[in-house]
């Protein structure tokens, strides 16, 4: 998807020993949406602390990095000769011929090594000098910013496709400087303003300005405006999507004490894990303290302070658990924390009570989003079917009160609420709704100019769209699970070749690890005989994932 | 009073810089209490934020911190830190590099087994040939030997057999006949004419018939053969008949043929004409030399025509027409057709069939046939090159002076334009004996294929290898070099015979388009040096001009032969000095360097010179051209005319010598070209309109150097030239446009300005000169300078010549300098702070001059912010300015700490050592250090510690852990940590000192919250609020907020010290244990009863 920006000058600091007052630049493309204030002195430095812990996720990218080897193969290139000439030496006087011309060799290197220093000293100090100046190339997509008549919120998605964050504030979090114009705009967010962040303190007044029109023109002829445009990856917009839908599913909620955060941390801190499973197991009985499980480890959690509240229990398995460590800044400024647990391997959400303020942090499923984790789940298939008329409908009601319940739209509209409810997951689905944990209540808040066309987002491959439709025309026989001995649950099954082709099948059968990943499958279709996994499973595996996560 | 000890400063640099401080310290104390002291230590790079830690995590004596202090400086040396004060910059020696070890190889020769059997004398075998004639002998042989017989008889062209040859004629088989007629037309015994004839229309063999028809040609008179061709002539179809008529009457050769081939499509309709008949009869109309027009068509034919079964025929009856008549040229040409045609057919010895058309022929039945659907198969094409080696070869060895002509034509029709490419080939062959792969590399050269030039240029080539059928030829190779070697030693065949004839050889140098003809021809000419000597100075200087190397040297050193003891005319001195090959030009300087004053009146070799591609030969005619009289410089202005306008001049040349003649005529010729006459500046004139590039530039030069040239140009052609798409030319109007008067440039400023930030460079520079020349006239610079500004501040990507801000800078340091410090202090403000480069630099530039107004009018602030400016000068000037105003600066701190801000190293490390030494400790206010703690850069967040570390006052304690307890650093609150007590202890009241505490919840709750670090701290922070809360019962109610809130940690070490906390408070306030929140439950320990007395120390 291609994203278009323009702002008019940037993100400016003016800063003193008493104050600090930030301008932020906002999208002149979009509706003007402005908003003056500084911020409440008791409240300043949990805001602080959010903001950070905010700007921890825009920067985060937990995917696996492979290892960069040049070093050692260059190095290897320049020793393999002697190497190899050792291993080959056999007699004695050979060995004796090398030992002088390799001293002198390795004087001769040391040399050069020692004449070519300064060299690559300056040449790294240019790349390091260069990496600053473009370090805001780093931030995928700038935070998108939204003022409401009861709250301003601050959202952001990660790298690597899998965290989502946003930060709530009440009004009274600012005291306000004049009008405010309710809407949402992407702002211009650079490295730099997280350093400013940084300088907030009780003691200084700090002044957020959003502009309507940017801010005026300082030097006659420089060009003001820069433009950003942004390519984002389509698995980037699914996974920000997916998470957001996520979130007005039902869930197991339950409240954690910030110690538990804690001592969650500190497990995972202490820890390095070296095989899977990496997942944290929660295990929720009615009326007994939370407890958690660390895999592989075996560490037993029991949060005595947190009880958990709900009517039945449950054994919840949430994976990514490192994504956790960004809520570290956290612990000593909540109140309390609330988690929802939407159900094992689909996202969860982790929202920081602090005084007039709430962070939440969304996990997807996963950390990675490889094709070993493909078609798992699909968050962004339609609930009920919903005319235009009516999507509409919900669309102009909350559009022009900002937020509301499902229960007052439907009564507003004289609508069913299940429709209204369903109207608004489509909404959410195109990026256009927001929902607040928090208030339980839907917020309207445009995520970007023009809609999103959710329906060329859906899916990650045409497999997926096609194993979905296998799944919704049950088209899958003899469906057979077994354990393994290393581990892991294998899946068979006769599946139809096609929606079309009935009569044709494929035995199919996938072998899913301790961490729910899809690493081994076999099938009798055309799909799997050309490419093996080379391409990611076909769909006939994809559609027994899908029917196995739901049993 | 609170101060520093001892402080080492360390500093590592490999395997990265880093720097260390320990630090032995007075801890914050109340002074009645005994001194104890603090251990820290700080390491980091000096551009990242350092990792803090303290050896003491509660205050010691000074003894314990000396020991302390001592172990960790000790252990830091021993990580390879050096103390930055005791430590002198030790200079390595560099050692002398060890002489390289030059291995000696052992040399491999490897020689082709060359068995040359040496003939027997010729007169031998040609004795024997005639004694197999008679009866008796001749009935003794079997019919292959008679055949053998008699061909040989003809290759020697016994005519004393003839006689006997003509009754042998019809006595056997076709065989016979064939080989006669062959012998008889080569032995060229006009006698047997009539014999001839009769067997070429007798025989019932085709071949009898056609060999017969030769020789019959070979022998009748000049009428005869017209007449036979004229009879040829008349059966051609009426179409091609006429068109050859008009061709023979066509105003040109080329136009004759065009008219011959353009009716050639037409040949469909005409009945019973075959293509392959049409070219024999016109070679044998060639032969009779009836029409000019037959020879040159033919060979245009065989040249082009691709070699098909239409065609094929003919190419075969003319390749050994060719071969028996000694044509060499048609020899050559049909021959370099078959090296390079691929074969229609690829055959093997053993197959005998071939597929056509849906069903299997027998070859050979199918290829006698008339109309045959096969021919030019891949033996015949073998066949044929192996044939024209061994026609060559048997020439060779019969020392017949036929084999010079004959390889003259074969190696002519070698061109490089059809080799190949040179290249190396590795084979990799395993070798049984050693068990190892062996690679071998071998150089294949474009003519790698070539079987017969191989044959006739390397057969002496010692390195030259060959496979058993010859052809392929390669050379081994050693290095990695794909050139086409040269020849020290002769390599030919039969060397001998071409010395007989060196003017084949020079032949092949004049006429060879084949590199490698080149080389061996070249080499084989050295060897004779008296046909050298006699070449005739169009020869050589035919040679040199060649655009072969070999030839040019050759010639060259030939040439270098003959003026040996003499000094060349300057006839051969221009010919050496027309010529692209150096050292033939070095010679010819060589000769005019010795005596210049002789040469310098020779305005022809002047121009010839400074017209030369050598870039030599033109700097050796500017030191010529000095000397030129008066008169000759006339002539030489002249010549120059004249070359000018010579269109033939390629302009590759005429722009190497640009720069060299613009020279030429601005200091040597200026006097003559401002004499000129107005009708010769007309003509230059013209030569402003020329389509060439160089002709244009030449005349703007000169009428540039002419005083009223300008006047002479037209309006129009100036507008032409300005408004050209090409910027070169664009150049050389904007050059003529500078040069028109002052009065007429100064109304058009926007013109000027405009070119002057034209794109390209040369329109920019011709506006150098007209900006220096009006920069006097203020009005016109301001509006210059105007528009200069207004470009400068957009973005130029263009670096060093290319760039138009570099420019306008320049012009604003020359000629521009008072218009550009006379701009309003704004907008000099405004370029420092624009975002192009260009303005920051301009900037910058201004802001130095000394007269400026820029630099004065600049308050602290400004300096300060200058401090972040991208110019390093600029950030140099700030610096100088803050040393230079030291007192300006201490009034206006706040403004001048800004300072800090920049992003550059050097400058921050200049700031922060210039506010730690100039700066006392009473100047600095509170809120100052406390915005240098909080700065976000963490050299400057050190400097703020230090500076309260040095300058501490017991009074504000409170103040300083309030504020800097909100920092979000570790480091930072590992330095508050210090100092808590004392913050405590300044509040005399316990109700204000529990609100103090209050106060610093979120500092304690942050430290505590650490994950997994932050252990000093901690401990630090634990132990103060356990001592704190035994205070009153307020401390403790606040103590036990906390402790009740960070006991549930999983930590081990921090839940003993809180349960500790809490069994202290409990113990001194039960009541606090009736609350309902109270997290524990005391029960009795079973071990210690003492519980009190397990201390934090010993957790």
């Amino acid at each position: 998807m291609k994203f278009e920006y323009r702002y008019f000058g940037s993100s400016q600091v003016n800063d003193s020993a008493t104050a600090t007052s930030m301008q932020f630049a906002p999208d002149t493309l979009r509706k003007p949406t402005y908003f003056a204030a500084t911020l409440q002195p008791t409240l300043a430095l949990a805001y602080r602390e959010a903001i950070s812990a905010m700007h921890d996720v825009v920067v985060s990218d937990l995917r696996t990095q492979p290892k960069d080897r040049t070093a050692y193969f260059a190095w290897l290139a320049e020793n393999e000769a002697s190497l190899l000439a050792d291993f080959m030496a056999q007699e004695k006087d050979l060995r004796e011929k090398i030992a002088p011309v390799r001293a002198e060799l390795t004087k001769v290197q040391n040399k050069k090594a020692e004449v070519i220093k300064p060299f690559y000293k300056a040449q790294r100090e240019y790349f390091d000098y260069l990496y600053k100046e473009n370090r805001d190339m780093w931030i995928v997509l700038d935070p998108v910013i939204t003022v409401h008549p009861d709250k301003v919120f601050f959202e952001c998605f990660s790298r690597d496709e899998s965290t989502y964050a946003s930060l709530s504030c009440r009004h009274n979090v600012f005291k306000h400087l004049g009008e405010f114009a309710c809407g949402t705009t992407n702002i211009d967010y650079s490295s730099a303003l997280y350093d400013e962040f940084q300088k907030i303190r009780a003691y200084k007044e700090t002044r957020f300005e959003i502009q309507a029109d940017g801010f005026q023109v300082q030097t006659g002829h420089d060009e003001q405006y820069h433009e950003a445009k942004i390519d984002l990856p389509d698995s980037w917009m699914r996974g920000f999507l997916q998470v957001s839908t996520a979130m007005s599913l039902p869930a197991h909620k339950l409240d954690l004490h910030p110690m538990d955060v804690h001592s969650i941390c500190h497990t995972l801190r202490r820890k390095t894990e070296r095989v899977g499973p990496r997942s944290i197991r929660f295990i929720l009985e009615p009326g007994q303290p939370i407890t958690m499980l660390f895999e592989p480890w075996g560490i037993k959690l029991v949060c005595q302070r947190s009880v958990f509240t709900g009517k039945e229990a449950a054994e919840v398995r949430i994976w990514g658990r490192r994504r956790l460590l960004t809520l570290e800044r956290l612990i000593a400024v909540a109140d309390k924390f609330s988690v929802m647990l939407m159900g094992t391997g689909l996202p969860s959400f982790w929202i920081a009570h602090l005084p007039d303020m709430d962070y939440t942090l969304g996990l997807s499923g996963w950390t990675a989003n490889d094709w070993s984790r493909a078609g798992q789940f699909d968050l962004l298939a339609p609930r009920l079917d919903v005319d235009d008329a009516t999507a509409q409908a919900v669309a102009h009601a909350l559009s022009s009160q900002w937020s509301a319940s499902t229960a007052s739209l439907a009564q507003q509209l004289q609508l069913d609420s299940k429709l209204v409810a369903s109207a608004l997951t489509g909404l959410m689905q195109a990026g256009r709704v927001v929902y607040d944990a928090v208030d339980q209540v839907a917020r309207w808040r445009d995520l970007v100019r023009e809609p999103i066309n959710v329906a060329s987002l859906r899916f990650a491959s045409e497999r997926e769209a096609l194993a979905a439709q296998l799944v919704h025309k049950n088209l899958l026989l003899d469906l057979q699970s077994a354990h393994v001995a290393g581990g892991g649950i294998e899946w068979k099954a006769s599946v139809s070749a096609s929606i079309t082709n009935t009569k044709k099948l494929s035995k199919t059968m996938i072998r899913l690890d301790n961490d729910d990943r899809l690493v081994e499958g076999n099938c009798s279709c055309d799909y799997f005989v050309r490419n093996r996994m080379f391409r990611g499973p076909c769909e006939h595996m994809l559609a027994i994932r899908q029917v196995a996560n739901s049993k | 009073m609170q101060g520093m000890i001892k402080l080492v400063k360390l500093v590592r640099v490999q395997p990265t810089e880093r720097h260390c401080e320990v630090e032995l310290s007075l801890a914050p104390q109340s002074t009645e209490a005994a001194p104890v002291y603090l251990v820290n230590v700080r390491e980091g790079h000096p551009d990242a934020e350092w990792q803090e830690s303290s050896k003491t995590p509660f205050p010691v004596t000074l003894s314990q911190a000396e020991t302390l202090f001592a172990q960790v400086l000790a252990s830091k040396l021993e990580q390879g830190f050096v103390d930055t004060a005791a430590t002198a910059p030790n200079s390595s020696s560099a050692p002398n590099p060890a002489p390289s070890h030059a291995m000696q190889w052992g040399h491999s020769s490897q020689t082709l087994a060359q068995k040359i059997t040496r003939p027997a004398t010729v007169s031998g075998q040609e004795k024997i040939l005639l004694d197999r004639l008679p009866p008796r002998a001749w009935s003794g042989m079997s019919g292959k030997e008679r055949t053998r017989t008699v061909r040989r008889i003809g290759e020697r062209r016994l005519q004393e057999a003839v006689p006997r040859l003509l009754e042998l004629l019809e006595s056997a088989d076709a065989m016979l006949d064939y080989c006669i007629a062959y012998a008889i037309g080569r032995c060229g015994d006009a006698g047997a004419k009539v014999a001839m004839q009769e067997l070429s229309q007798r025989s019932k063999v085709a071949h009898v018939k056609h060999m017969a028809l030769q020789a019959w040609l070979a022998l009748a008179t000049p009428e005869e053969a017209q007449h036979h061709a004229q009879g040829l002539l008349a059966l051609w179809p009426a179409d091609l008949q006429s068109a050859w008529n008009k061709a023979e009457n066509a105003p040109s050769l080329q136009a004759g043929m065009d008219e011959v081939l353009l009716v050639l499509p037409a040949a469909k309709a005409w009945q019973a004409w075959r293509y392959d008949d049409w070219l024999e009869q016109l070679d044998m109309i060639a032969q009779t030399g009836i029409s000019p027009l037959a020879r040159p068509l033919l060979l245009q034919q065989l040249n082009n025509l691709s070699v098909n079964v239409l065609v094929f025929r003919a190419f075969r009856h003319l390749y050994k027409s060719a071969e028996f008549r000694a044509d060499a040229e048609l020899f050559g040409i049909l021959h370099q057709r078959f090296e390079k045609a691929w074969p229609l057919f690829l055959l093997t010895s053993n197959t005998s069939y071939v597929y056509l058309e849906r069903r299997y022929v027998r070859y050979a039945d199918e290829v006698k046939k008339p109309h045959t659907r096969v021919a030019y198969s891949s033996l015949t094409r073998d066949y044929l090159r192996r044939r024209t080696w061994r026609t060559l070869r048997r020439l060779g060895e019969l020392g017949s002076a036929d084999f010079v002509s004959m390889a003259t034509g074969v190696l002519l029709a070698c061109d490089d334009a059809h080799a190949g490419k040179a290249q190396l080939q590795r084979l990799v062959e395993w070798n049984r004996l050693t068990r190892s792969y062996e690679t071998e590399l071998r150089y294949l050269s474009p003519y790698a294929s070539w079987m017969v030039f191989n044959q006739l240029v390397h057969q002496h080539d010692s390195d030259v290898k060959t496979s058993r059928t010859a052809l392929k030829w390669w050379m081994p190779a050693t290095t990695e070099d794909l050139a086409y070697p040269a020849r020290t030693k002769r390599q030919e065949a039969f060397p001998q015979l071409w010395d007989a004839a060196p003017e084949k050889l020079l032949y092949l140098l004049q006429h060879s388009l084949c590199h490698g003809v080149h080389v061996f021809a070249a080499r084989a000419l050295i060897d004779n040096q008296g046909f050298c000597l006699q070449l005739s100075a169009e020869q050589l200087q035919e040679l040199l001009q060649s655009a072969y190397l070999p030839t040019q040297e050759f010639a060259f050193a030939a040439i270098r032969q003959r003026f040996a003891h003499q000094t060349p005319d300057l006839n051969w001195l221009m010919i050496l000095l027309e010529t692209d090959y150096q050292p033939a030009a070095d010679f010819a300087l060589g000769f005019i360097r010795k005596t210049p004053e002789l040469y310098a009146q020779e305005p022809g070799l002047i121009v010839a010179m400074i017209t030369s591609p050598s870039q030599g030969v033109r700097e050796t005619c500017r030191l010529l051209a000095h000397s030129a009289t008066v008169a000759t410089r006339q002539i030489i202005l002249s010549r120059l005319s004249i070359w000018a306008r010579m269109a033939t001049v390629p302009s590759n040349q005429a722009d190497a010598a640009r720069d060299d003649l613009q020279w030429l005529i601005q200091n040597v010729l200026s006097e003559q070209v401002a004499q000129l006459p107005d009708h010769d500046i007309a003509v230059w004139c013209d030569l402003l309109k020329s389509t060439h590039y160089w002709q244009q530039a030449l005349a703007t030069d000169i009428l540039l150097a002419h005083p009223a040239g300008i006047a002479h140009v037209s309006p129009l052609t100036l507008r032409d030239l300005l408004q050209d798409a090409d910027a070169g030319r664009q150049s050389l109007g904007s050059r003529l446009f500078a040069a028109l008067p002052a009065d007429v440039l100064l109304q058009q400023p926007d013109l000027v300005a405009t070119l002057a930030t034209a794109l390209d460079a040369r329109v920019r520079a011709a506006m150098t000169p007209v900006i220096s020349q009006l920069a006097v006239y203020p009005e016109f610079s301001d509006k210059l300078l105007a528009h200069f500004i207004d470009v400068i501040f957009r973005s130029d990507n263009a670096d060093g010549e290319d760039s138009v801000h570099a420019d306008i800078i320049n012009w604003c340091a020359g000629p521009l300098r008072a218009a550009a410090l006379a701009l309003p202090v704004d907008v000099q403000w405004r370029l420092l702070q624009a975002r192009s480069k260009g303005a920051q630099e301009l900037g910058a530039m201004l802001l130095k001059q000394e007269q400026g107004a820029l630099a004065a009018s600049l308050g602290i602030l400004q300096w300060a912010t200058l401090g972040k400016h991208a110019v390093l000068q600029v950030r140099l000037q700030a610096q100088h300015h803050f040393t230079q105003y030291l007192p300006e600066v201490r009034q206006h701190l706040n403004d001048a700490l800004r300072i800090l801000d920049t992003r550059w190293p050097e400058t921050r490390s200049f700031a922060v050592e210039y506010f730690t030494n100039n700066i006392g400790a009473n100047e600095w206010t509170l809120s100052q250090l406390l915005a240098l703690c909080d700065h976000s850069q963490a050299g400057v967040q050190r400097l703020g510690r230090q500076l309260i570390t040095r300058h501490f006052r017991m009074e504000d304690a409170a103040e300083y852990v309030l504020s800097l307890s909100q920092h979000p650093s570790a480091s930072m609150q590992l330095f508050v940590s210090q100092w808590l007590e004392q913050s405590v202890q300044a509040y005399a009241d316990k109700l204000l000192a529990l609100q103090h505490l209050q106060q610093l919840q979120p500092y304690f709750l942050s430290v505590l919250s650490h994950v997994n670090k932050a252990r000093t701290v901690k401990n630090r922070v634990i132990r103060f609020l356990q001592e704190q809360g035994l205070l009153s019962a307020g401390h403790a109610q606040f103590v036990a907020r906390i402790f009740t809130r960070q006991v549930l940690t999983v930590a081990i070490q921090d839940k003993a010290q809180y349960i500790l906390g809490l069994t202290q408070l409990q113990a001194a306030y039960p009541a606090l244990a009736d609350s309902s929140d109270w997290p524990m439950q005391l029960i009795a320990p079973r071990l210690h009863k003492d519980a009190a007395a397990i201390s934090a120390e010993s957790v």
